[in-house]
């Protein structure tokens, strides 16, 4: 059930920074939209970012406290 | 004997401890004042922020939210209000003082909407230092929450928030101070960058402007302001404040402080190795990618120099368990 909810944790952390890498690849598509998606792609990093940081730290910790 | 014991296993689970969170949290916030006073600054600072978008007072609101975390992340042991005395719990706000509050509020509200092109415009260093400082003052209104011998009491018991919420309040994006050291900053982080990379592209050439440019022979560099690590700044200090708020009861706060400005200093050497990165591969045949996925690739660095710089100090960083004979 752990190994579960570990899995289940780090897809989510890898589906949003694919959603992010995806959106950045289609940005450079469009230049004229670039300004706009600068500062949504901006947003978007950082979420995605503090999502596999976050998440990271959690189950490092959870891990941490069961070994003592 | 059973049903109690399966509702004792259901809140005990994580699903019920997620339900229960807010219950506790609301029950704690109604029983001490103080928490009260920093829940309704909290609510107001971003009604104002999000009314007025030109104020910007992210950091007030990031500082009062923390602050209010990490009082309600105190071990029931150790907050004060749980020991219900006259002096801790405190009696509710007073009307006239929530009415004087929320009129200061709208008056930031108001002056904020009238002087909108204020805040957009260029403005000399001096004006513009006053305007930076004059956020600030949408946490003004709160004194006037309580009397100032309670706000005394609520800073003598709760020393450690209040530094935590303070270094918040003047560190949180420092995008007024990066901008103020640009000039300087983004030289010393050109010639840092170019020095690295002269080891691997012994070709290369280096442009020392107000952006900063990199020659090399298949891909050129410039370091504009937003490569200047700011992000991962940001991001440091959202996953710090994580840490801080999740492992507060048993973290060793001076050990805290210097962790947050050693991971500051270790997200700006970060930030070095990540423009060094792009140039070498840039410089080779991953060309195209690193122009495509420079970006996530970026964050996939910040983030990963965060993990690695929190498992190495994580246990340092905890109290040392108190050993009893």
């Amino acid at each position: 059930m752990k190994k579960i909810r570990q899995v289940f944790v780090l897809a989510i952390c890898l589906a949003s920074l694919t959603a992010y890498a995806h959106h950045d690849h289609d940005k450079d598509k469009d230049k004229d939209k670039s300004k706009t998606d600068a500062t949504e792609m901006s947003v978007l990093g950082l979420a995605a970012a503090s999502v596999l940081g976050g998440g990271t730290y959690l189950v490092f910790r959870r891990r941490a406290r069961a070994r003592g | 004997m059973h049903s109690s014991d399966a509702l004792y296993r259901q809140e005990r689970g994580p699903i019920g401890q997620l339900l229960l969170a807010p219950y506790r949290a609301f029950s704690q916030l109604r029983q001490t004042e103080y928490a009260s006073a920093v829940a309704l600054t909290f609510a107001a600072v971003c009604l104002d922020s999000a009314l007025v978008s030109d104020l910007n007072t992210i950091a007030p609101a990031f500082s009062c939210g923390l602050l209010l975390l990490l009082m309600l992340r105190r071990l029931p042991a150790e907050a004060p209000s749980i020991q219900s005395t006259q002096l801790q719990t405190g009696p509710p706000l007073a009307t006239w003082r929530l009415f004087c509050f929320f009129a200061l509020h709208l008056s930031v509200i108001g002056a904020g909407l009238a002087m909108g092109g204020v805040w957009r415009g260029p403005h000399a260093t001096l004006q513009a230092a006053l305007l930076a400082a004059s956020k600030y003052l949408i946490l003004l209104p709160t004194a006037i929450l309580s009397p100032g011998s309670a706000w005394r009491s609520f800073r003598r018991l709760y020393r450690a928030e209040w530094v935590a919420a303070v270094i918040a309040l003047v560190s949180f994006y420092p995008l007024r101070i990066f901008t103020m050291a640009w000039p300087w900053y983004g030289q010393a982080l050109g010639r840092s960058v170019s020095a690295l990379c002269h080891l691997f592209v012994p070709s290369m050439g280096y442009v020392p402007a107000l952006t900063p440019t990199l020659l090399g022979p298949n891909l050129d560099v410039t370091i504009v302001f937003g490569c200047g690590g700011l992000q991962g700044i940001k991001l440091f200090q959202i996953l710090f404040a994580l840490v801080l708020v999740v492992d507060w009861n048993q973290m060793n706060r001076r050990r805290a402080i210097a962790a947050y400005f050693g991971g500051l200093a270790a997200m700006l050497v970060a930030n070095v190795i990540r423009i060094t990165l792009l140039f070498v591969l840039g410089n080779t045949r991953l060309r195209t990618q690193v122009i495509e996925y420079h970006l996530t690739a970026g964050w996939l660095l910040f983030t990963l120099v965060f993990i690695v710089y929190l498992f190495a100090i994580y246990r340092w960083l905890l109290k040392t368990p108190e050993v009893t004979a």
